[in-house]
């Protein structure tokens, strides 16, 4: 009778323990690379140690462990945010903010980066951008979720993100019309995400709220895998589509909105990393795709976030250039050789 | 004969049916005998999808009530109406990668821990809902590679593995040539001798219908013209007043 279960299993265990060292091997090598190269052994001191002294224990411990553990954290966030929308609305080519939940945010950035609203309280807070992205995050998952409740129908609530999107994108444009030439690049920058100049007491947040989250996703998976047939059959076996449908939208939206707001809108990850967790471990079981997607989105970004360091150092790269550029020919050929396959 | 227990799975009294305040189908009062095989026929659009639908508690009735083993349908927690009623529905679908097997596996939903870890014992219910379906052959194969013979028993398997006492399937012969369609049915009825299964099926072949239920309702018109045994109910001219 096992042998229903058993290779599989242990064919999906592997997977897991590669991945898992593929992610620290990813991060070690983001932690050690850039404009220094700092090798093994002293990498090995420092942190032990806990060097933060020395020039080189300043870079590695106030700049390269916050910026990796932001990239592998805040690209675990994303994909799981993109796995829960696809399995939610049952279309494969949706992404994190499907829902206007980046537009919300883009447009109350460019309310203060942009404008001269900013001045009055700019000196209130060094984290201006990032209260203003979450701002803008959870107003547009606010009014999400009062939809969501009145509505029974997941397509309609898809538009009605969508059309979220286009209205904030449409006072964003008007905002970039009007504004200074000098600030526009900063805005634009923004727009492409970064995970640089990340402070601790961000980190921490970050882990605290997106951990949080991320273990409510865990126990999600097995409502979305009856999802997975359509709300009907779904009810049908028990599942209080009310609550789950509340839950999935909350979760979704705030990883995504977490991240907005403190890296920017990070394209592409949570739209790819879910496919290739599926294709990977050759299921749609969302048991395993939610585990798997945590570790293969750290993975990507942390990779992602390498390249867009390294490879026109010291010019930075926008990090979305390059989830999209390495991203979407790696998701393209794995879909195409799976129909082959078949 | 089973009904000689008096036992009825479904009742319903002066139940009205159909989308928002308009009624499709009206007094309907109907007792479902505990182990037989019904089969609903009408014309397209008669109202037979609608009346399913709100037997099976996936849309609330519009008046009257549903009675599930004596209890009113609304009032069971949602986790014991899974253990009771399944349904198979023409929604097409498309659940990803699964095998066979993993998505009959789906169906014990009911009964497994908060992560759906399978025991033993759910191996077995799932192994037993594909052989019953004459499907066990099948319990290895990706589900996007089965014919749709082949899916049609897969997702009866799966209502199955819920463990019902009343299975509702919409149109579980569409799309399928008559050598499927046979076997369909024969599986359903299978359930009704061998499990004391309920099964209730709009069909849209009146002569599969015929030869195969135990009792017979015929939907048109925004009502329950006719119900009873078949033999009795399916002359010639009913047919052609039906159709």
């Amino acid at each position: 009778m096992d042998r229903y279960v058993l290779p599989k299993n242990r064919r999906h265990i592997l997977l897991f323990i590669l991945l898992l060292v593929a992610l620290l091997a990813c991060m070690a090598v983001n932690v050690m690379s850039g404009s220094i190269d700092i090798p093994v052994s002293s990498l090995m001191h420092m942190i032990s140690g806990h060097d933060t002294l020395s020039t080189n224990g300043f870079i590695v411990w106030n700049i390269r462990i916050p910026r990796t553990i932001a990239a592998v954290f805040g690209g675990a966030c994303l994909a799981v945010s993109g796995l829960l929308l696809q399995v939610f609305f049952r279309n494969p080519i949706v992404g994190p903010f499907i829902l206007g939940i980046s537009s919300g945010a883009i447009l109350m950035v460019s309310l203060v980066m942009l404008t001269s609203i900013s001045l009055n309280i700019a000196h209130l807070t060094p984290f201006l951008t990032t209260l203003s992205a979450l701002a803008g995050a959870v107003g547009v998952l606010a009014i999400i979720l009062v939809i969501a409740s009145k509505t029974k129908n997941p397509i309609t609530l898809l538009i009605v993100g969508l059309m979220m999107g286009y209205l904030c994108h449409a006072v964003t444009s008007v905002l970039v019309a009007f504004a200074e030439q000098e600030k526009i690049k900063g805005f634009v920058l923004w727009q492409l995400g970064s995970f640089s100049g990340f402070k601790w007491s961000e980190i921490k947040m970050l882990l605290l709220f997106g951990g949080a989250l991320l273990v409510v996703s865990l126990a999600l998976g097995k409502s979305l895998n009856a999802l997975l047939l359509g709300e009907s059959y779904a009810s049908s076996m028990g599942v209080n589509i009310r609550i789950q449908r509340f839950l999935i939208l909350l979760c979704a939206c705030s990883l995504s909105g977490m991240v907005t707001a403190v890296a920017g809108p990070v394209a592409f990850i949570g739209l790819a990393v879910p496919h290739m967790a599926r294709l990977g471990f050759a299921t749609s079981d969302n048991r395993i795709l939610v585990p798997a997607t945590i570790l293969l989105g750290g993975i990507v970004t942390s990779l992602c976030d390498l390249a867009a360091r390294l490879i026109f150092s010291p010019v930075e790269l926008p990090i979305s250039a390059i989830t999209a550029l390495f991203g979407a020919p790696i998701v393209i050929s794995l879909l195409t050789r799976r129909r082959v396959m078949e | 004969m089973r009904q000689e227990r008096g036992s009825y799975t479904i009742e319903t009294k002066g139940l009205e049916v159909g989308y928002g305040i308009r009624g499709v189908l009206s007094n309907i009062d109907l007792a479902l005998p505990r182990g037989s095989f019904i089969s609903l026929l009408g014309p397209n659009g008669a109202g037979k999808t609608t009346l399913l639908r709100s037997l099976a508690r996936l849309l609330p009735p519009i008046k009257g009530v549903i009675l599930l083993r004596e209890r009113a349908l609304e009032g069971f927690p949602s986790q014991e109406l899974a253990r009771l009623l399944s349904i198979v529905l023409t929604d097409k679908v498309q659940p990803g990668l699964f095998s066979a097997f993993e998505f009959v596996a789906l169906g014990r939903y009911p009964y497994t821990d908060f992560m759906g870890r399978l025991t033993e014992p759910d191996r077995k219910v799932i192994l037993e809902a594909l052989s019953m379906v004459h499907a066990g052959d099948l319990a290895t194969r990706r589900l996007e590679t089965l014919s749709d013979g082949e899916r049609q028993k897969v997702l009866i398997a799966r209502a199955l593995a819920q463990e019902p006492d009343i299975i509702i399937l919409d149109e579980p012969t569409l799309h399928l040539d008559l050598k499927h369609s046979m076997e369909v049915m024969a599986i359903l009825q299978g359930l009704c001798r061998e499990r004391d299964i309920t099964v209730v099926a709009s069909l849209h072949d009146v002569g599969l219908a015929a030869r195969l239920s135990d009792q017979v309702m015929l939907v048109k018109d925004g009502g329950i013209m006719g119900w009873g045994p078949p033999e009795e109910l399916l002359k010639k001219e009913t047919v052609t007043h039906l159709f």
